[in-house]
């Protein structure tokens, strides 16, 4: 059969395991428009389905981006960085101006990429706190989730926000200009030794067996489906209108045709077709019937099996159920596994 | 049959319209069908072109290692330019994403574009592994997957951070049942340092090879495939769509790669330019020739376009290049098309794609198969006066010719 790319991998192994029992860092800049005007508020409750107006100064919010058909056109995180300022951190961030150019009217309200001012770098784990309080200016003690603030490493002015895709209670992710990165990373490798830190190096260890296990999703897990299919409708903001309102009450009215649901593979060597590697997934088989899609197929470390997300007709396959993947049995499961 | 051409609004709206290619005889070539049949032109001309480069350096590691050292360089100046950006956003590479591994992403796209469809077995920052279940270039040559993978090695080089090696450790132009692109880094999977022409392996990870059996295999790719709602869909949710796979069909690739050998070969005055032009145009010709040399060919292009019993003449092989026009997206005007002579005028920018050799290559092609398809006495030509630079007149009629 097949050699698991994972399982017998050390250097994997040992990164994932440094975020999950120490801490581990690694760059992960992702794209940041920045939205500003009078009517930046207004805007973004529009263009959002949860709430934003009720985001705090200094504080953050996930939240689905929808199209006028109620499906999923992007998933990103919100931070308010001042009253008529924020952050919206994206991975598709060129096609969320043409998406927003699309639907500007008369609001008061500029938006501009400021990536290139901004490397980010991900701290995650249990240590992270301590690690961070060994290099910043300011201690983050009682910093909370999903908060960002103004921190500084020496002299360097820096954002530090309470955040993570790595599923961690405690993670942060560091906000700097570009020229002052290898600040950044000196001084996370020179203090992160006696705290048994890592540099996360392995894109699949950020991006796949990390979040999998925490029930994390990428867009090819959610892309064109509704927050209700794949359990993002909470929060939802009913009582405001926004881009995809209509169709998705309908959705709610009648419930979801399907569901996204985690599953773990008896076999570990196991090879099964996933969205996450592009192409539509291998069919999710019940009695020689197509019940559904795997999105996503990795390894769980801490979980200590193959496990991944399939996309389940919900009136044909429910938690629990076995199913067959390209030609391989797995259990249907809650999509958080640890 | 009247000798004229029916006119082309003759018909039109009567009948629903089709997304296809239309021969002089009002046959279509659907959408699927052009869309295989330029895949493989391509090829075919590809491998025209790798005769050539055997001819002209006729040792078999010299002319490997040029194909992977010229085309890997050409692939990193490429993703060194703007262009790079383009396609980054193209294919949603994210900004965190750094190293070798990213010439997988462009390869994985370009194989689905070119009819190569497969699966992403494993893609991580040390290791990527592409199965493709099939290759329309598997009969181009043993050099070009050599020099195919070391161009994805030279993209790879373009985005910094952790190298990737890359090896075709499988090929289905070799016999193998997949091609089977494998890249690994050389700070993980150590392995002795090899030479730039050497890219089916041997490698380090052959125990993680993930191979699917003929019966799972694959025979479409994304774009024609309804589990893929028909477009081509990357694991980073980057989606292309049909129309614009199939214009980045109009790239000259293949020939580009062997061309780009022989430009700077040109440049450093190692070989002539005329040298390669004869050679070209006599591996084209017989190229040409050989294409309808057996009955049988003659029988299978006249049914496959429609032509009507009685025509016997240069139309038949105008028929065949206005399809040929059509697949390849180049513009081209009937100045005429009756039993005597055949003229169209063709956007040679359409045609030659930046690479004046490939005019070259076809008029030498068509003219050989005006030999054997239509007789002796047929020629293919360009004409050039009172023409301007921008269009090639075609012209394909009866002539004599003492030098032919």
């Amino acid at each position: 059969m097949f050699k698991n790319v994972y399982k017998d991998d050390a250097m994997k192994r040992a990164q994932h395991e440094a975020v999950r029992n120490s801490v581990g860092w690694y760059h992960f800049t992702h794209q940041l428009l920045e939205v500003t005007g009078d009517d930046a508020t207004a805007f973004l409750d529009k263009m959002f389905p949860k709430p934003i107006a009720s985001i705090k100064i200094g504080r953050a919010r996930y939240t689905t981006m929808l199209n006028e058909d109620g499906l999923i056109i992007d998933d990103v995180v919100i931070f308010r960085i001042e009253e008529d300022k924020y952050w919206v951190s994206t991975l598709f961030v060129n096609k969320m101006i043409s998406w927003f150019n699309a639907h500007k009217v008369e609001e008061v309200v500029e938006y501009k990429d400021i990536t290139s001012n901004m490397d980010m770098y991900a701290v995650q784990g249990p240590k992270s706190k301590e690690l961070l309080n060994n290099i910043l200016a300011n201690k983050i003690d009682d910093q909370k989730f999903f908060s960002i603030k103004d921190n500084k490493i020496d002299d360097i002015p820096i954002k530090v926000s309470r955040a993570g895709f790595s599923g961690e209670k405690l993670g942060y992710e560091i906000y700097v200009a570009p020229e002052n990165v290898e600040l950044v990373r000196s001084k996370l490798t020179e203090y992160g030794k006696e705290l048994g830190a890592m540099q996360v190096t392995e894109f699949q260890v950020m991006v796949w067996t990390l979040p999998t296990e925490k029930g994390f999703y990428l867009m090819c897990d959610i892309g064109g489906r509704n927050p209700f299919e794949v359990g993002l409708e909470r929060g939802i903001d009913w009582d405001k209108d926004f881009i995809g309102k209509n169709a998705l009450e309908k959705v709610k009215e009648q419930g979801p045709k399907y569901n996204m649901l985690g599953f773990i593979v008896d076999d570990d060597e196991a090879m099964i077709e996933a969205r996450d590697k592009g192409g539509p997934g291998a069919a999710v088989m019940v009695e020689g019937e197509e019940v559904g899609r795997v999105t996503k197929f990795t390894y769980g470390y801490t979980v200590g099996k193959s496990i991944g997300y399939a996309l389940i007709d919900s009136t044909k396959a429910k938690i629990g159920d076995k199913v067959i993947m390209n030609g391989f049995t797995s259990t249907l499961t809650d999509k958080s596994f640890v | 049959m009247d000798n004229k051409r029916i006119p082309r609004e003759v018909g039109k709206g009567v009948l629903p319209d089709h997304p296809a290619i239309k021969t002089p005889w009002e046959r279509l070539i659907s959408y699927h069908d052009a869309y295989h049949y330029v895949v493989r032109h391509i090829s075919v001309i590809d491998s025209a072109f790798m005769q050539a480069l055997r001819i002209l350096i006729p040792d078999y590691v010299k002319r490997s290692k040029l194909l992977c050292e010229y085309n890997k360089k050409n692939l990193e100046q490429i993703f060194s330019s703007p262009y790079k950006r383009i396609q980054v956003e193209n294919h949603n590479i994210h900004p965190f994403m750094e190293g070798g591994y990213i010439g997988a992403i462009f390869g994985d796209s370009g194989d689905e574009r070119l009819c190569m469809p497969g699966r992403v077995n494993d893609f991580g920052q040390f290791r990527v592994e592409k199965e493709l279940d099939a290759c329309p270039w598997d009969i181009v040559g043993s050099e070009f997957c050599r020099c195919t993978t070391s161009s994805l090695e030279g993209t790879g080089v373009a985005f910094g951070g952790p190298s990737m090696e890359y090896n075709m450790v499988e090929a289905k132009g070799c016999g193998d049942l997949h091609c089977r692109v494998i890249a690994e880094n050389r700070d993980k999977y150590p392995m002795p340092e090899k030479e730039s022409w050497e890219k089916f392996g041997p490698i380090a990870t052959s125990d993680q090879i993930k191979f699917t059996p003929e019966d799972k295999m694959y025979k479409e790719p994304q774009q024609f495939r309804q589990e893929c709602d028909f477009k081509y869909r990357n694991g980073l949710n980057a989606e292309i769509t049909h129309d614009q796979l199939y214009g980045g069909l109009a790239h000259p690739l293949g020939s580009d790669m062997v061309l780009n050998v022989l430009y700077p070969m040109i440049e450093a005055k190692e070989i002539n330019k005329e040298e390669i032009e004869n050679v070209i145009k006599c591996v084209f010709e017989a190229s040409g020739k050989m294409t309808f040399g057996e009955h049988f060919a003659i029988k299978g292009l006249r049914d496959w376009l429609g032509v009507p019993g009685d025509v016997k003449d240069g139309r038949v092989l105008g028929g065949y290049i206005e399809v040929v026009l059509q697949a390849l997206r180049a513009k081209y005007d009937i100045q005429n098309f009756d039993k005597e002579e055949v003229i169209y005028d063709i956007n040679l920018a359409g045609l030659e794609r930046r690479h004046p050799m490939l005019t070259k290559a076809y008029l030498s092609m068509w003219n050989g198969m005006g030999k054997t398809l239509i007789g002796s006495q047929w020629f293919v030509w360009r004409e050039t006066e009172g023409v301007a630079d921008e269009i090639l007149r075609l012209k394909i009629g009866k002539k004599i010719d003492k030098f032919c």
